[in-house]
């Protein structure tokens, strides 16, 4: 099996090339869930997950049972009222379901604060807007330093728990966005790194064939030290200390709204509190046979 | 262990604003002949002195300007003429990195180097070839160079030299620094510069005291980030750890340790003493490499230890992490080795001002 994730649309005859891949499906709605977990079937594929960007409010998603062993990440702008979202806890709680809200609704801050502590795994997706980084320092200062019990807030929980000083931490990751761990395909067979090089027409590859030599391609190689543009063009990212956990992402952004640089730093402050906790908390193991 | 700095070339491809070699000399590059000499002259020195082992640190100029070919000459000699000692001859390199190519890297492995040591410049205009210092095109083929020592697994550090353009962004170089590598491994440097300061660049110790002044509290909280950093690092485990390890500068042994080569043969003291021209212990031509790491103008430096424990450096504190600093840095004041380092005031102002303070650590005697 190969190392990469692919993430690609609902197509048929794209699925039928692809053999013992693991396979993230981009979906718009919920009609064809159960037909795309059907068609995992054939060809040793493995469905890693369906990520579904739903247009409506989380209430309205026709939640049932039969949806519970099926990995799913789900995007959506608004939550819906609770009242609602009550009436259904239990199930959603049962769901191997991430649900991210979008960060263009302020209301959504508060949303996933409580959807976690009502212990649904959830996390915020970063829209169009300006995002309000103060009122997502807050959210992450929840998931990360709460001692109440809560569901796990992504992407915080990601980085914190990935967190290494002396590399990287992307944590694209949890919005299928990392060149190390997944690739964009779509169903004409084009390859990017992301979803956006995806829909601009920055390919790496066309043609499943060039999947298996995909770490020998080119475009993919010199990809790995994108990130040193930033050192080049004297990026003020470069010279941020909160570099290491963020890696950019949000370069266009900082000159206008620079509250990125204080959130990473307390999300990296973060990091560390969660590795001093879990090393004290790491439970001694008596021998056994 | 007996280093030798061997700079078997003077020619370099970039014209660093702190470096004047490239100026001021003609650059000159060792032919085989004396490459090969030298070889057959350490494996004597080796069979001489059957506990000792020699690293060959090569130096330049620019060192990869010499062409794979060179390195694989290299090589060849030390199989031809080492047989027996090779296997107490490390070598190590300190390169630039702009002129780096796939090929060096069999090279190097042949030659037992698995890390590189280089050096880098945020600032603009600071590094890089001609008269403007084109640091965009130099930053670009260096960090090929580095891509090209990840890609195969080898090592890399690398020394920033504290000029008084870095005075005004402490934090930032740093983190700009330790963003670049974050695995760390750097090396926080003060300029140095031998007469003129032609580009006004040169900084007082004090100032170069400030500036480590500047970052060590931000250091010091996030030390398990920003592990290897120097001399941060290295005070931490010599005060705190008391692990006492310090550089060639402080260590007060270099006296009979190490050996400068030069392009033409000629033996100095050290690099910067090679490449100001302060100390000469002749030629390799004319004397064997033996001869030259006892020559008798190096027991001045045994005995700077004494006069100065016994003088200058009574009741110190800082004697054992120190010795004086670098008699280099005494000849550059005085012109005479004897002394301590001009440097002295720099190194108690951030031990006494920010770093005993921030860690609560205390010296003992």
């Amino acid at each position: 099996m190969r190392e990469h994730f692919l993430v690609c649309p609902f197509d048929e005859k794209l699925l039928s090339r692809l053999k013992n891949e693991r396979i993230a499906i981009v979906t718009n709605g919920f009609e064809q869930v159960h037909h795309i977990c059907e068609s995992f079937n054939d060809n040793g594929n493995t469905l890693h997950c369906l990520v579904i960007h739903y247009s409506g409010s989380v209430v309205s998603i026709p939640f049932h049972e039969n949806l519970k062993n099926i990995p799913m990440a789900i995007f959506a702008n608004e939550l819906g009222p609770f009242k609602e979202i009550m009436a259904r806890i239990h199930m959603l709680r049962e769901l191997n379901t991430r649900i991210f809200l979008n960060s263009d609704n302020k209301a959504n801050y508060t949303n996933i604060h409580i959807l976690a502590s009502l212990g649904v795994d959830c996390g915020i997706f970063f829209g169009e807007n300006e995002i309000d980084w103060s009122a997502l320092n807050d959210l992450m200062t929840y998931a990360i330093y709460a001692k109440v019990g809560h569901a796990t807030i992504e992407p915080f929980m990601y980085a914190v728990k990935h967190y290494s000083p002396d590399k990287l931490t992307d944590f694209g990751t949890v919005y299928f966005e990392n060149r190390e761990s997944y690739l964009h395909i779509d169903k004409d067979e084009n390859i990017a790194h992301t979803s956006k090089d995806l829909k601009a027409g920055k390919f790496i590859a066309t043609g499943v064939e060039a999947l298996s030599q995909i770490r020998e391609n080119k475009f993919y190689q010199d990809a790995e030290y994108a990130w040193q543009e930033f050192f080049l063009n004297e990026n003020p990212c470069a010279y941020c200390q909160a570099w290491r956990i963020c890696v950019g992402k949000f370069t266009e952004t900082f000159e206008k709204n620079p509250g990125c640089r204080q959130f990473f730093i307390d999300l990296m402050d973060a990091a560390d509190f969660y590795r001093t906790a879990e090393s004290k908390n790491k439970k001694k193991e008596i021998w056994q046979p | 262990m007996a280093t030798i700095i061997f700079k078997p070339t003077e020619k370099c491809n970039s014209n660093c604003i702190y470096c004047d070699v490239v100026t001021r000399k003609k650059p000159k590059t060792m032919s085989l002949d004396l490459l090969e000499l030298i070889f057959k002259n350490i494996d004597d020195f080796l069979k001489a002195k059957p506990a000792e082992n020699v690293q060959v640190i090569w130096h330049g100029g620019e060192p990869l300007l010499l062409g794979e070919e060179y390195f694989l000459k290299a090589y060849e000699f030390q199989e031809k003429y080492c047989p027996e000692t090779k296997i107490r001859i490390k070598h190590a390199i300190q390169s630039n990195l702009t002129a780096m190519n796939e090929n060096f890297i069999g090279l190097f492995r042949k030659l037992g180097i698995n890390q590189v040591g280089t050096s880098y410049e945020p600032l603009a205009n600071m590094r890089g070839p001609g008269k403007d210092r084109d640091s965009a095109f130099y930053n670009k083929q260096f960090m090929k160079g580095i891509n090209i020592l990840k890609r195969n697994n080898m090592g890399w550090g690398f020394i920033y030299v504290v000029t008084k353009k870095s005075l005004e962004r402490p934090l930032d170089i740093f983190f700009f620094l330790s963003n670049l590598k974050l695995s760390g491994g750097f090396m926080l440097n003060p300029v140095l510069l031998y007469g003129e300061d032609k580009y006004n660049i040169g900084i007082t110790p004090e100032e170069y005291a400030d500036f480590l002044g500047a970052i060590f509290p931000y250091w010091w909280a996030h030390r398990d980030r920003f592990q290897a950093v120097n001399p941060f690092r290295m005070f931490t485990e010599n005060i705190i750890d008391k692990k006492v390890s310090v550089g060639c500068e402080d260590n007060g042994t270099c006296a009979y340790g190490h050996i400068y080569i030069g392009p033409s043969g000629e033996a100095s003291q050290c690099g910067r003493a090679g490449d100001w021209e302060i100390i000469s212990y002749g030629n390799i031509n004319d004397r064997s490499l033996l001869d030259i790491m006892q020559d008798k103008q190096r027991e001045q430096f045994l005995n700077r230890d004494k006069l100065l424990q016994e003088g200058e450096c009574k009741d110190c504190p800082y004697w054992k992490f120190c010795h004086g600093g670098c008699p280099l840095d005494s000849f550059i004041k005085t012109k005479d080795f004897l002394h301590k380092t001009n440097r002295c005031n720099g190194k108690k102002i951030f031990l006494e001002k920010y770093f005993l303070p921030i860690t609560g650590a205390r010296i003992e005697n």
